[in-house]
């Protein structure tokens, strides 16, 4: 019963940072700058509380995360509280489709680096990041693992971003070879 | 100039990220959905599976000697060499012990006693979907990977296109301004659901694609193969030469039990057994940790070996070994697992709207954006179709799902072509009441033969209140509306 009492108080202490979060930012748009600080520390001593509360019932690991994810549903629940339904009379201009920037051999040299050499570029990268910040080859391995998805997704970002495909190519081999020769 | 500027993305790298996250999203965005979805409805896995093969006895707890006489009992049931026997203990989730070997799994009674085979289809048929897309085990975990990766791609590209996102942080606009109102919902669940995106692909990414990483790894480490990374990483196992023949599972519980009285076992491995080299290991979760189990290893005649120290060897073990319970949502019991539920669904949607913004902005309607609609929710159908083929007709296998799934799309197609828009929107509105109407028939009709427990009937209660979402008019409900002139 505690438990279950503490973890609805940590919800709340969770709910009340996210409104402080809101309030300050209406507060910014009418230039009450010492009620923004004041929503901005009281959502701080909101999101300590619900720290301390989770952690307290469920353990630091479990307490972490629920108060990471427990925000994203609550805030959900407040911006639901905003929402509007408009419905004009006005009728809508047909934009016009915009033709296609690419060609097709452009996007598929875009694919091709974007997937297996940006792949083979994270992978080293990740390495290199992890074999020259840490000592234990575990905690090397491990990193690089998680580090991995990140640069790629990272990479892959530049690759079909750029309109200058020559320059996310070019720093892909340029890093993959510093890596290679660093890493061998 | 104040923080919040000096982080705002300039109007070039907006363009381009906004560029680049329409591009990584239409390439993807459909096998996004069907991961999402198939995630969503795996975090109740266990629920599943208790729900589609009830007729076995439920308990809570199995005396050693029992487990003792269904491991020999199923060790008899072969005549070829096993690597490893499993027996998983029953638990909340799923109140019931199986054993495994060789790919067959056998229910166990609290007796000891091999009751059925482990004939779980549909839980396999979505499993399979999530892990594999159905494609061969190698190739489509590594693909799945590669989908986690793009996740984290279309998260990078999503921050830097999104220069209002503190300003907008509370907007929701909804209306017959269609793009207006996907952007909101799009934007609106996925900048405030982020770490729980972030840390789901990152640990999906990781999962998959820990093969082909730890594979280019070995090119640079000449001294260590594949193998002896990932014994550095999660411990090695011991060498045994001599073995008792049976295996004494009461001196190994009580072992455990004196040394970790709060370890809750989940399951036992008997490696090699019936050899020289055979040793147990049981795994047990610990309290408040999110290492999916400690594993303690033992002689078959009790006699402690060692733990793996996964849950206080390197941080790196421990970060390693957490990555499936905190993927998957199985810990903190049924609050987190409905969270996960909440949050899977929110990805859902945000793959869904994501697409569906690309084609209203350019207000494009025509057979790609029929075949996309129609895809979105020909896939619930599809898998409401599979289940209604699995629980009661009896016939698996992933065609179930796919020809349907292939059929129904392009059925779409076909009627916008032919009856334009408002066919399509009848016949989407047809697929989302046949995929309700089929679940209801399928509750009922697999409650009726073979339910027991009130629990199978609140089980079957939520999976119709699942079907049931989609019909759901929300704005109705939610807001007021305004019609403005």
């Amino acid at each position: 019963m505690k438990t279950v009492l503490i973890y609805c108080l940590s919800l709340i202490a969770i709910l009340v940072t996210v409104y402080c979060w809101y309030q300050a930012q209406l507060a910014k748009k009418n230039h009450a700058n010492k009620k923004r600080l004041l929503f901005l520390l009281s959502s701080l001593v909101s999101t300590v509380s619900a720290f301390g509360l989770l952690w307290q019932s469920q353990g630091r690991e479990f307490g972490t995360f629920f108060v990471i994810f427990h925000i994203s549903w609550l805030a959900w629940l407040l911006i639901l509280t905003q929402g509007q339904v408009k419905y004009t009379n006005r009728i809508q201009k047909n934009k016009k489709v915009p033709p296609a920037e690419y060609g097709n051999g452009f996007k598929a040299v875009v694919i091709f680096f974007a997937g297996p050499v940006a792949l083979f570029l994270s992978i080293c990268c990740s390495l290199l990041i992890a074999r020259y910040s840490l000592e234990g080859l575990a905690d090397q391995w491990v990193v690089a693992l998680l580090l991995v998805p990140v640069i790629w997704g990272a990479m892959v970002c530049w690759f079909v971003a750029d309109k200058k495909i020559i320059r996310p190519i070019a720093v892909t081999f340029l890093v993959i070879l510093i890596s290679v020769f660093l890493l061998s | 100039m104040s923080v919040l500027k000096r982080i705002t993305p300039s109007k070039r790298l907006v363009k381009e990220s906004m560029r680049g996250h329409a591009w990584i999203g239409l390439f993807f965005g459909a096998l996004l959905y069907l991961i999402c979805l198939s995630g969503t409805l795996l975090v109740f896995l266990p629920e599943i599976e208790r729900w589609e093969q009830p007729k076995t006895e439920e308990y809570l707890s199995i005396d050693s000697q029992n487990i003792q006489k269904a491991i020999a009992q199923m060790q008899n049931k072969f005549t070829e060499p096993i690597s490893e026997l499993y027996f998983i203990y029953p638990s909340e989730n799923l109140p019931k012990a199986h054993v495994s070997a060789n790919d067959m799994e056998w229910w166990v009674d609290a007796k000891g006693n091999l009751t059925e085979p482990v004939d779980t289809q549909l839980a396999a048929l979505i499993t399979d979907l999530h892990y594999y897309l159905h494609l061969p085990k190698g190739w489509g975990m590594i693909l799945v990977g590669v989908l986690g990766a793009m996740m984290v791609a279309l998260m990078i590209s999503g921050l830097l296109s999104h220069p209002n996102l503190f300003k907008d942080a509370f907007k929701l606009r909804l209306g017959d301004n269609r793009h207006l109102e996907q952007t909101d919902i799009h934007n609106r669940l996925s900048v405030w659901g982020l770490p729980f995106f972030f840390i789901i692909s990152v640990t999906g990414a990781y999962i998959g694609l820990f093969g082909v990483a730890i594979t280019v790894f070995d090119w640079f480490e000449p001294e260590h193969n594949t193998e002896q990374m990932i014994e550095v990483v999660f411990g090695e196992d011991p060498e045994i030469t001599q073995s008792e023949p049976t295996i004494n599972t009461e001196l190994i519980e009580q072992d455990l039990a004196n040394r970790e009285p709060t370890a809750t076992p989940i399951y036992l491995v008997v490696h090699k057994p019936g050899t020289s080299q055979q040793y147990v290991e049981l795994a047990a979760t610990l309290p408040g940790r999110l290492v999916y189990s400690e594993i303690y290893r033992y002689h078959s005649d009790g006699r402690f070996i060692n733990d793996q120290n996964l849950a206080d060897g390197s941080w790196s073990r421990q970060v390693a070994y957490s990555t499936y319970r905190l993927h998957f949502g199985q810990f903190g019991g049924l609050t987190t697992r409905l969270l996960y539920f909440l949050l899977g669904m929110a990805m859902t949607v945000i793959t869904v709207t994501g697409i569906n913004m690309w084609f209203e902005k350019r207000r494009v309607e025509n057979k790609w954006y029929a075949m996309w609609q129609g895809f979105v929710w020909a896939t619930p159908l599809s898998i409401a179709i599979a289940t209604f083929l699995t629980v009661v007709v009896s016939v698996s296998g992933a065609l179930t799902f796919w020809l349907p799934l292939i059929l129904l799309t392009s059925v779409a197609v076909v009627v916008y072509v032919n009856l334009g828009p408002m066919g399509l929107t009848q016949l989407l509105s047809i697929m989302k009441h046949l995929s309700f109407g089929l679940l209801f028939l399928v509750v009922f009709a697999h409650s009726f033969t073979h339910m027991q427990s009130s629990w199978h009937w609140f089980f079957s209660f939520c999976l119709i209140s699942v079907a049931i979402l989609p019909l759901v008019n929300y704005r109705k409900i939610l807001f007021s509306e305004k019609r403005l002139h």
